[in-house]
Parts: structure tokens; sequence; C-alpha cells
């Protein structure tokens, strides 16, 4: 796997990674004259939920469409399943299931039938297919509404009925762009859950997003801005590197300048971000390792602790801190 | 293994589906067309009105005679609206668009006649338009020819009176011939004298008939059959006042029987056509040649009903191409070719399906229109139903890879709807709608035959009117034209597909 920015991605995934799924290596994107993605790499592999992280504007969704062989790369080289994606045989092209960012289907057909349509593009035969549509048609709580024509369905309804159709013919791959854009919280948390479904079943996500916060859903980001990735890694590991350690919160009612002083001076504690009286904020290489040698010695000290935590930055926090460092 | 023909049908559900989602279109659609046809057919007329007319009459005109005209006259091929001495006056009318023409009449033809020159009808007329124009040229002109045989009609009867006159006189002369064998030298050179009188009078009689004859025919009519007839006459009067003068000369050294014998016979020969013309019909001399047109054609449509294969050709070939250029245009904007680059149908087995959908939509509708028309408008199919389907289905299998072309070849709806409707336009100019397609140059004629209207017209006409093909050359054209744009369709849409 190469990563765009070796010195700052904290590679979690294991030696022994699987092939990717989907690899873009060292691709750049031009359009109009104007490279909008240069030297851009990632790898995704199967059974991941990956993010595509960014501000909008940055690039995201021309990586997706690079990545699924919609759009040709000035350089580099994007690969599916280990073949070019430009020329993916048909087989291979039956394991994608895409979810544009708009509505892609038909606005004079049914819910169903637009269903029956994709259903039908994938070669499904009619007994399968009908099992097929029923399962989708709960499952995106839409079987009230297979009557209704797609024009007449409100954005979140589209939005579901676009996923139920890149679904029907249960790929191994499915690519969504920007998923959660203008829906509610409520089927947000929905299409999360069946992200993470998707992924235990052991297929793979690769989805965009402009809410960082959804990273923390993710089994794997990238950030993007533009049109580089800035860093990925887990969540978590993002965190650590937008922080440079794990944040640790201790509240004593007797804690001090100079008892805040000497538990900076512990060997895992790499410093004091912000600190009140009674109340410290430590970064600290390990929040496992370090914690019990922070509640020790502040015991040892005389003060009684009150409580201790391992805080956890918000992803905006995070991202902004990230581009501001990396960008 | 069921999964290609699947993939294949699955757009082919779109384009019916769509179209079933929205009933007033399937509505104007079907019966949209069906209803041009019927308006056209009730609305339109094949041929022209008289032209309204204003008849200017000579302020003085001259006294009573065979040529003069009037109003009444013109009447059998003009609407007159109006007869007036007052020429300024129709032509401000003419100016105003009260009327098309304005005809004024010559003051005195006979006098222009007698003098040797035709007399002139002045037409005047107000029009932009070309092709009236051409008509009413043409009109005016056949008419004022018929005019002129009826001059003529009148003078040869006029000819017939005086013909009779002198076949009396002719007839005392024979009776003055006969006398000449039984009577003295004194009496037969008398009878001779009074036989040559009468003769001069008859060939002033022939002379004045053939100038009157001539005047009307005109110059270009010198050797027609009427003249032609006279001059022998007065050839034959001539010979016989050789023949009385010879004898005249002869009678002292007493005449020999055979030249009395000849004399007589050159007047019964006379007589004889003096009887022939006289029994000749004025119509007959006026117009020596008429034309019987039989139509061997299986079947003569009624006006407008010939120009329904047109407008049924050219109502099929725009719905075909339009709902085709859009239809892969609206997939374009929708984003769903996305859908299809992705999916595992190949590019030939989603536009097979495009096209079986739309194949199958305005194939029902063709059938639809032509059915109401033949059942409504009772139009006859002499080349029989299968010759009308295979027809159709070929004539809407190529419009529809038009269409696609169309569509394939722009970027937007916007840009394939402008260029089915120049389609269209072209379509109607050089289909042989408006003009025949003999009238085009060749370069034109070329692009005409790109059209599939032009052949798809010749070939539902034939296959509607005729029952057979006059020639092959349409139906081969329209075959071709298939397969070109069917090939470059299947091309252009794979590369649309793996476009980057």
């Amino acid at each position: 796997m190469t990563l765009a920015t070796p010195d700052r991605a904290l590679p979690t995934t294991p030696v022994s990674t699987p092939d990717p799924v989907v690899a873009l290596d060292d691709v750049r994107l031009s359009y109009d004259g104007r490279d909008v993605v240069d030297g851009l790499s990632l790898a995704v592999v199967p059974g991941q939920v990956y993010g595509l992280i960014g501000p909008s504007g940055a690039g995201k969704t021309t990586v997706l469409r690079a990545a699924l062989g919609l759009l040709r790369p000035a350089a580099g080289e994007a690969r599916l399943f280990g073949r070019p994606a430009a020329a993916l045989p048909r087989a291979l092209r039956a394991r994608v299931g895409y979810v544009p960012q708009d509505f892609t289907l038909y606005p004079h057909l049914t819910v169903a039938e637009n269903l029956n349509f994709v259903a039908g593009l994938y070669g499904i035969g009619w007994l399968r297919r009908r099992r097929r549509i029923r399962e989708l048609l709960a499952l995106m709580e839409l079987t009230d509404h297979r009557r209704k024509l797609a024009h007449n369905l409100s954005g979140g309804m589209q939005r579901r009925l676009q996923l139920a159709a890149a679904l029907i013919h249960q790929p191994a791959l499915v690519v969504v762009d920007e998923p959660t854009a203008g829906i509610d919280p409520i089927l947000r948390a929905r299409f999360w859950d069946e992200f993470r479904a998707i992924a235990e079943e052991g297929r793979t996500v690769l989805f965009t997003t402009q809410y960082v916060n959804e990273a923390e859903l993710c089994d794997y980001v990238a950030l993007v801005a533009a049109g580089r990735v800035v860093a990925e890694g887990t969540p978590t590991a993002l965190r650590r590197l937008a922080y440079g350690g794990d944040v640790v919160d201790i509240s004593s009612p007797d804690l001090d300048w100079v008892a805040v002083q000497r538990l900076a001076r512990l060997p895992l504690v790499c410093r004091v971000e912000q600190a009140s009286p009674g109340w410290a904020r430590l970064l600290v290489e390990d929040s496992a390792r370090a914690t019990p040698g922070l509640v020790r010695a502040t015991e040892e000290m005389g003060r009684h602790v009150e409580r201790v935590a391992t805080s956890e930055p918000s992803f905006d926090e995070v991202f902004t801190r990230l581009v501001k460092r990396y960008a | 293994m069921l999964s290609r023909p699947i993939r294949a049908v699955a757009p082919a559900s779109v384009s019916v589906g769509e179209l079933f989602r929205q009933p007033w279109l399937l509505f104007i659609v079907i019966f949209g067309p069906f209803l041009i046809l019927l308006a056209f057919v009730v609305g339109a007329r094949v041929y022209r009105d008289f032209p309204t007319t204003i008849v200017v009459l000579p302020a003085q005109p001259a006294g009573p005679s065979s040529l003069q005209m009037n109003g009444k006259d013109l009447d059998n091929f003009l609407r007159v609206v109006d007869t007036t001495t007052d020429r300024d006056a129709a032509l401000a009318r003419l100016h105003r668009g009260e009327v098309k023409l304005v005809l004024e009449l010559p003051p005195d033809p006979e006098a222009a006649i007698a003098k040797g020159q035709q007399a002139q009808i002045n037409i005047y007329t107000n029009e932009i338009d070309p092709l009236a124009n051409s008509f009413f040229t043409l009109f005016v002109e056949s008419q004022i020819a018929e005019l002129n045989r009826e001059a003529i009609a009148k003078t040869a009867a006029q000819t017939k009176d005086t013909v009779g006159r002198l076949k009396g006189e002719v007839d005392r002369a024979a009776t003055l011939l006969d006398g000449i064998e039984n009577g003295s030298v004194q009496e037969q050179r008398q009878h001779l004298a009074e036989a040559a009188t009468l003769l001069d009078q008859i060939d002033a009689g022939l002379t004045q008939v053939q100038q009157i004859a001539q005047l009307a025919l005109g110059p270009a009519a010198a050797n027609a059959a009427p003249l032609a007839e006279l001059q022998r006459e007065r050839d034959q009067v001539n010979r016989l006042r050789n023949d009385i003068r010879q004898l005249d000369a002869q009678l002292a050294l007493a005449p020999s029987p055979q030249q009395a014998a000849q004399l007589r016979q050159d007047v019964g020969q006379l007589q004889q056509l003096l009887t022939q013309a006289q029994s000749a019909n004025p119509t007959v001399l006026s117009a020596p040649f008429t034309a019987q047109v039989t139509n061997v054609a299986p079947y003569v449509p009624r006006g407008t009903d010939y120009f329904l294969p047109g407008v049924l050709a050219l109502i099929v070939q725009h719905l075909a191409l339009t709902l085709a250029a859009v239809s892969v245009a609206r997939d374009r904007r929708l984003g769903v070719l996305d859908l299809y680059r992705l999916s595992p149908a190949s590019a030939g087995e989603v536009l097979l399906g495009k096209y079986l959908g739309l194949i199958v939509m305005v194939a029902l509708i063709a059938a639809a229109i032509t059915g109401l028309a033949i059942i409504a408008l009772g139009l006859p199919v002499l080349g029989g139903l299968p010759w009308l389907a295979s027809a159709l289905f070929v004539f809407v299998l190529t419009s529809l890879a038009y269409g696609f072309v169309i569509g394939l070849l722009t970027r937007s709806e916007e840009t394939a709807i402008q260029l089915s409707m120049l389609a269209l336009i072209a379509s109607v100019a050089f289909g042989g709608l408006l003009a025949p397609l003999e009238q085009l140059s060749k370069p034109l004629l070329g692009v005409a035959y790109l059209l599939p209207v032009t052949a798809g017209k010749i070939v539902l006409e034939a296959v509607m009117f005729r029952g057979y093909f006059v020639s092959w050359v349409a139906p081969v054209v329209l075959v071709l034209l298939l397969l070109v744009a069917l090939a470059l369709s299947f091309r252009l849409f794979a590369t649309e597909l793996a476009r980057r």
C-alpha cells in the first residue's frame, strides 16, 4: 500500500493485508487543463468501510469516479479488484454497486419499476428479482411507496431508492458518493447501520462525505483537501496524529499549577494542553498505559483524584488540526 | 444463460414504462398525429379555386363580333367578381388584395386580326408566391388557348356557312358544264364564261375563309389541317379555272369529248370537296386532336388521400427520431449512462434494449395511426398487410437509428430536439412532399435520399396504392440507410459508454 504522506500516516491495517479491492496509485486528474487531484494514492481492502472525507470541492467525487473507471487519470493508475478500472470485465462490473451524488434513476418510473430496471441490467431473473426487490423495499422502508413515481419521492426517499438500486445485485463493493448529504439524522443512522452490515458480510464500502464526524464510523479514513490525501488511517490513529497522542482529562479539587507541572514531567506525558485550578488536559503517548501512572502520581502528591477520562476530541477539531498542519 | 436477454429487455421496459406513466403523452403521440392526418384530409384541398377576377371591358367596344368577349364568357374558368370599364379602379382593388387577377379585354379583336395582329388580353396579378404565380400564368395561358380554340370554332362555323353558299355556286357551275356537250359552240362558250365567273367568286370566298382561319389559328398554324384543306380546295378551283380557259380556247375547234369529261370530273371533285367541308364539324376543325387519358394505375387516390402515405411517413419519422434522440440525451442528463457503464450489460445490449422499447412503442403508434387512416379514411393496402407491416417496421427502425445517431452526436436534450426539428424541416422540403423529387437537382436529390422519409414515402405509397414497386430504388435505399444508421448508432453508443 502506498501512502500519500508516509510520515503522517499511522498504518493500522495488518502487515499481511489482503489485495485491495480499490487501489489508486499516484493518480493525477485534470479538469479543463487544471489538476484537481494530484499524486493521490489509496487502497481499500475487503470488508472495510472506507471514508473519503473532506470539505466540499476537495475532489472527493472526482477521486471516486476515477476509482470506478468513470474518469481516466492523466497519470497514475486506478484498479478495481486488481484490474484496470477503465477496462473492467463484465463479471467484475457485476460486483460493483454505485450510488452517485445525484438521483440518476428514471423520474417517470415507480420505485418498483426502477428497481426492476436495475435488476434487469444486472441480469437478475424474475423470480429472484421479485424476492430481492421485496427485501430491499422493506430494508429501505419503501414498501408503502413502491408504486410512487420516483419524481414524487422526497429527497431522502430518492437517496434510499438509489441505495436500494445499488444493492440489488449484492455487490462486493459498494461505492457511495455523499450518501448522507441533506438527509435527516435518523435516516443517516439507518444508512450507517446498512454500511456496517455490508462490511460485516465481508463486503466493502467506499464512500465520500463532508460530515467530518462520520469519520468515526469508518474503519479507515482518508482526509482529502485540495485534491490531496492530507492524512489517512483509522479514526483513532488520525486523532492521535492530529494531537500527537491521546488526550487525558484529570479532575481534582486540589490540583494546582505545581502539581500539573509535576504530572507533565511523567515519562508517558507529552505535554500539558490546557490547565485550570482543579482540572488539566494532558497529552499522553498512550492513554491506557499513562492513566494509572497519572492517578498514582497525583495521589502521591496528596491530591484526591476525582475523575480521569480519555478525551475524544471531535473530528471537526481533528480535521481542522490536520488540515492546518499538513495542507 | 438468460442474463443477456434479461439485460437487453431492461432498457426496453424503461421506454415503454415511461410512456405509459404519462397517459396524456400517450394520447398525444397516438391521436395527435392521426388528428393531423384527419385535419389535412378534411381541411386541405389539392386543387385551387378559380382566381377571383375583375374583368376590364373596353370603354368603347366595337360593334357585335364573334370574337368579342364579355364577363360571362370568362366565368367558365375565372371567378369574375366584377366587370368594369375603369382599369385604374380595378388595379387599385388588385393592389389592396381584394382580387387575385385583373383581366383587361382588347377593344376590337376583329380589327386587330384583320390587321394581321393578335388581339392582346392583359392580365395583372399581385402575387409574391412564385408557385401561385406559376399557377396563374399556366392556368390563364391554358384558358386563353381555350378561348382561341372557341374563336376558331366560331370562325369555322362561319366558314361552313360560306362553304355552303360556295357549294351552291359550284353546283350551278356543274349544271352549266353539263350543258356544254348538248348546246351550240356559242352557248357552250357562254356557259363556260358563266362558270368561270362563278369560279372566280368561289376562289374569292375561299380566300376570305382561308384568311380568317389563318388569323384565328395564328402564324404557327400555317400547316394545320383546316388550312391545308382550304388550300387544297383553292388549288382545285384554280385548276378548274385553267381547264375552263383551255376549253374556251379550244371551243372554236370543237372540244373533244375527253376534254369535256375532264372538265366535268374536276367540277365533280370540287363538289365532293365542298360537300366534305360543309359536313365538317367546326369543333373538330378548331381542335383536330383530342386526348383520351387512360390511367393504368391499380388505384387512384382521391384528392388529399394521395398525400397520406407521405404525411404518415413524416409523422412516424419525426416521432421515432425525436423519441430516440431525446432518449439518449436524457440518459446522459440524468446520469443513467454511468449506471450503464458500470453494469455488466454491454453497450450493444443496452442499445438493443432501447431499440426494442422504442420500436415496440413507435411501431404500435404507427400501426394505430395507419389502421385508423385505413379504416376511417378507407385507404387501400394493395400490397397486403404483411408488406405494409414490413415496410413500416423497416422505416420505423431506420428512423429510430437516425434518432439515436442524433442523440449520440449532441450533448443536450435541447440540441437533440433542435436537430430533430431540422430533420423535420428538411424532410418537408426535400422529402418529395412539397415538390416532386424529379424537380430537385442531383446533389439535392442525394440529400433527399439520405432522409428516411423520402424512400419511406415512396415505399408506403407503393405498398398502399400500387401493390408493387415501380422501381426497387426506394426500398433498396431504405434498407441501406437502415444498415448504415444501425451500425453507426451501435458504434457511437459503444464510444459513448467507453468515454472517460
